[in-house]
């Protein structure tokens, strides 16, 4: 929201280290997530699912156990799982090793 | 700015700031660029429209679990084909990038194309570069708040379009447009619009090319399928250096000088910010448009186009182009290969899906006649439009007799049918170790599917 900023032809915005990360992050485990979702449930039928829960009793189950509800909460669960992943390797990645540390 | 000391006028196409205040592009990738746009985001929106034999041509129905692509419907059972299809996709990006470098970026990628129609928006609204500026200099007047407004209600409203056509390729658009119309829209199908819509918003109107920048994977793995052959957009500094500001008057050969002006544009024009001048870098989206602004520059100045241009690393080096080499053959004939199988693949597939399953409980029955009886259970399944009547049967010539009720199965279903299949006592001896046990449709002749399988007796009777 500055336009002095356009004064400069070159400045570009870059993101801070951490805002990259959390967009790798976001990112790359919503790719898993995408190809993860295609094939669970190319090979699981989420009716399976369905009827291991189903009580007979009408309510907000409904909205939830349909196959859209089982795909969409499927493909968030995925996203989360590999976000998760993600997250540690970043962490991981970050931690001094013990040659830096000083301490072995 | 620093194009004055060349004599032109300086032209913005993209420059990138800590806002983008981007101007009109022109030059024949910008059109080129504007054309691809508009055939794919018209097919986008288009294609869930498109009607064929009475149902939607592309349809990924998820709720009842199967695919419709024109001609073609595919069960979850056929996802090997859509395995097959991403596998075709991952190498047609390699091959044309090994060819051709990042066209994909540049033309084709989502994130630039609607980028790209977010930008045209915001120009229809704001005005080009320039007015934008002005407008923005002095927020919350009456014209800043009109305009801002409407670009917003455009980019909300293109974007709840976006969500709305991608909802519409797994719920018929039809029923989803009338459901959206008579504002009964369903719960998850109200989520994904939403969703999808966000999305868009977020990735074309606010992150734009950061996403290129940083989120994108194959901007990293680019440096894999590159060689020394691939076309890159590129510099030319053998012609270039040195560069320099020089009036127009100066002969640039005499004053020790190479053809660039050193205006400065081709950075500014830059979406991510890079001076292609520095060589081939992960950051460079291949959109091209500092190819078209220097070759208005170097017009305008009365030097030959093409100080930056598509060219191989090997052509800068002064060498010639190869198209033809190990890394592009092998691609090229891997594609070839996998399109013809996958297409040969799709026209021989099996309208009946077929499995046998023996009992599990005992290999055979001796039956109180003293014939002798296995037990199998198939699993049929109707990959067809429409419903057919099944006749089970086997390939023994008579020496097996399939006890087994014709079976209707209606389009996409599955049924169990158990068959029992016996042998005579006096045949036992001759009775084969296996068997075909097939499946045929009763009014289509040559639609049919067999499996082999084992048959059993007592080995004394042998």
């Amino acid at each position: 929201m500055d336009p002095q900023a356009t004064d400069d032809p070159v400045a570009v915005r870059r993101w801070p280290s951490r805002l990259r990360m959390v967009a790798a992050v976001g990112w790359s485990s919503f790719l898993a997530a995408s190809i993860g979702t295609m094939l669970v449930f190319a090979a699981l039928d989420p009716e399976m699912i369905i009827a291991g829960f189903d009580s007979g009793e009408p309510g907000i189950q409904s909205f939830w156990l349909t196959r859209t509800g089982i795909y969409s909460l499927g493909f968030f669960l995925l996203w989360l799982v590999a976000a998760v992943a993600a997250a540690l390797t970043v962490a991981l990645m970050q931690t001094p090793g013990p040659e830096k540390s000083g301490q072995s | 700015m620093n194009g004055e000391s060349a004599g032109v006028e300086v032209v913005d196409l993209y420059a990138k700031h800590s806002k983008v205040y981007p101007r009109e592009v022109t030059g024949r990738f910008a059109r080129l660029r504007n054309l691809a746009s508009i055939a794919l985001l018209g097919t986008y929106y288009g294609l869930p429209w498109l009607q064929w034999n009475g149902r939607q041509a592309v349809l990924f129905d998820l709720p009842a679990r199967k695919f419709y692509l024109f001609g073609l419907t595919l069960w979850p059972q056929d996802f090997l084909y859509l395995t097959w299809l991403l596998i075709l996709a991952a190498l047609t990006l390699f091959f044309v990038t090994a060819v051709a470098g990042r066209v994909w970026c540049g033309y084709a990628c989502p994130q630039t194309v609607w980028t790209e129609a977010f930008l045209g928006l915001e120009r229809w609204v704001e005005g080009d570069r320039s007015r934008r500026l002005k407008l923005d200099r002095t927020p919350w007047t009456l014209e800043w708040v009109t305009r801002k407004a409407i670009k917003q209600a455009l980019w909300t409203s293109f974007a709840a379009l976006t969500g709305f056509s991608f909802v519409a390729y797994f719920t018929p658009a039809r029923e989803l447009g009338a459901a959206v119309w008579n504002l009964q829209l369903g719960g998850w199908e109200t989520f994904w619009i939403l969703f999808y819509g966000f999305a868009t918003y977020a990735n074309a109107g606010f992150l734009r090319e950061q996403v290129c920048l940083y989120m994108c994977p194959y901007a990293r793995f680019q440096s894999a399928m590159f060689d020394r052959d691939s076309l890159i957009v590129s510099y030319d500094p053998a012609r270039g250096e040195p560069r320099g500001a020089r009036k127009r008057s100066v002969d640039p050969r005499a004053a020790g000088l190479g053809d660039c002006v050193d205006c400065t544009i081709c950075v500014q024009v830059c979406p991510t910010g890079i001076d292609i001048r520095d060589g081939l870098q992960y950051e460079c989206i291949a959109c091209a448009a500092c190819v078209d602004a220097c070759d208005d520059v170097m017009d305008r100045v009365g030097y030959a186009p093409g100080l930056i241009r598509y060219a191989t690393e090997r052509e800068l080096a002064g060498g010639r182009a190869r198209l033809l080499r190990p890394r592009v053959l092998i691609y090229g004939s891997l594609l070839a290969l996998l399109a013809t199988g996958f297409v040969v693949s799709l026209f021989l597939r099996e309208p009946i899906g077929l499995d046998v399953i023996r009992d599990r409980n005992a290999l055979y029955r001796v039956l109180p006649d003293g014939d002798v009886e296995n037990v199998y259970s198939l699993r049929i399944l109707n990959k067809d439009d429409q419903a057919h009547r099944y006749v089970i049967d086997a390939d023994t010539g008579g020496l097996l007799q399939v006890d087994a009720e014709p079976v209707v199965v209606s389009a996409g279903e599955v049924r169990a049918v158990p068959a029992r299949v016996r042998v005579r006592a006096a045949n036992i001896a001759d009775a084969p170790r296996r068997f075909r046990i097939s499946v045929r449709v009763a009014d289509t002749p040559g639609l049919r599917a067999e499996r082999e399988t084992r048959f059993f007796v007592p080995e004394d009777r042998r």
